[in-house]
């Protein structure tokens, strides 16, 4: 292990426009970090500099240490927020020319991370987790590893096993949709009315007592976007049609 | 019994119905309790407000309005939308 430092066990990545460096034990394998490097290659900062945040590994194997790194990363980018915009519990992917960007939202088993994976290839990936909206549509997000599988440790996938595209930060919300696996067929999107659309997207968002009037907030991003529907479907895949018609 | 609008974080209203952030809990609610809710800046007893909603909405279909209103109030109650002392 001679030769490795502290600062070579670093992994900086840039989330919810948020710098934080991965922190890993100065004697951990440096296949570890590698591992990392890969799993996290969408998020992965161009950067010498010491990040203002940190996050520490805190496993002993690879499989726990993925899946905490996976929850701190998005928790601790998160926190940087607090307050200064809308934070949801959401996947998100864009078309790869234009930038037009649906987020789907969801409790966790909802099936955002299915939803991505069926319908993320050749398309960018904002996140399977976690998006930040701003009052102009801007859209930015978690690009992390995909988490799979159903209770307690889920394994985390790289999104260029599933050929996710990378964001270029041109990303922009043309549709926001509330993730309904209740088996309807064919599956259908509704609109849902602005009053019902809050308290389910409340549910869902992060630290929205901290911002400016958060309701309204709220409502002008729903309605500039065409307004909050029910996606209502029995598997990720028959959605297919309202995904392309939205990104198109 | 009399009651009066808690702190709230933000309300935001479409036609007669409004949705309600008071703390954490984000609530729609009706045209008639939107309707209470504007009377309440101030302590308002549950007569003077039963008094409102007969003035503005007529009588209820069942029961008397003072009980409407003391029900009400008990609903928005629960979401710390209101603050009420018996």
């Amino acid at each position: 292990m001679a030769g490795f430092t502290l600062n070579d066990m670093r992994v900086p990545v840039d989330v919810l426009d948020v710098r934080i460096d991965i922190r890993l034990p100065h004697d951990a394998d440096p296949a570890l970090r590698d591992e990392i490097e890969r799993a996290w290659h969408h998020c992965l900062a161009d950067s010498t500099e010491p990040a203002p945040r940190e996050v520490h590994w805190r496993a002993s194997d690879a499989m726990t240490g993925m899946h905490l790194l996976s929850q701190d990363v998005t928790r601790a980018a998160i926190d940087a927020r607090v307050g200064e915009a809308f934070m949801l519990h959401a996947a998100a992917i864009a078309d790869a020319d234009s930038g037009a960007t649906v987020a789907v939202v969801g409790a966790s088993g909802a099936g955002k991370t299915t939803w991505v994976q069926t319908h993320g290839h050749n398309r960018r990936y904002l996140s399977d987790e976690t998006v930040l909206i701003t009052p102009d549509l801007g859209i930015v997000g978690v690009p992390k590893p995909l988490s799979l599988g159903h209770r307690g440790l889920k394994r985390q996938h790289a999104p260029q096993e599933f050929g996710l595209v990378e964001t270029d930060g041109t990303e922009h919300l043309v549709g926001l949709w509330l993730l309904d696996r209740d088996g309807t067929t064919p599956a259908r999107l509704t609109e849902v009315d602005v009053l019902d659309a809050l308290p389910s997207l409340a549910q869902q968002a992060s630290y929205l007592a901290a911002l400016e009037r958060p309701l309204h907030q709220m409502a002008s991003i729903v309605t500039a976007c065409g307004g909050l529907r029910r996606a209502q479907y029995r598997e990720a895949a028959d959605l297919a049609d309202f995904v392309a018609e939205a990104l198109a | 019994m009399r009651a009066r609008r808690a702190a709230l974080h933000d309300v935001f209203r479409k036609g007669d119905a409004s949705v309600v952030m008071a703390g954490t809990n984000v609530v729609r609610i009706s045209p008639l309790a939107t309707y209470l809710l504007e009377q309440m800046s101030d302590w308002r007893t549950s007569d003077e407000l039963a008094a409102a909603l007969l003035d503005q909405f007529g009588s209820p279909a069942d029961g008397s309005a003072a009980d409407f209103v003391v029900a009400m109030l008990a609903e928005l109650a629960t979401f710390d939308i209101v603050d009420v002392e018996p």
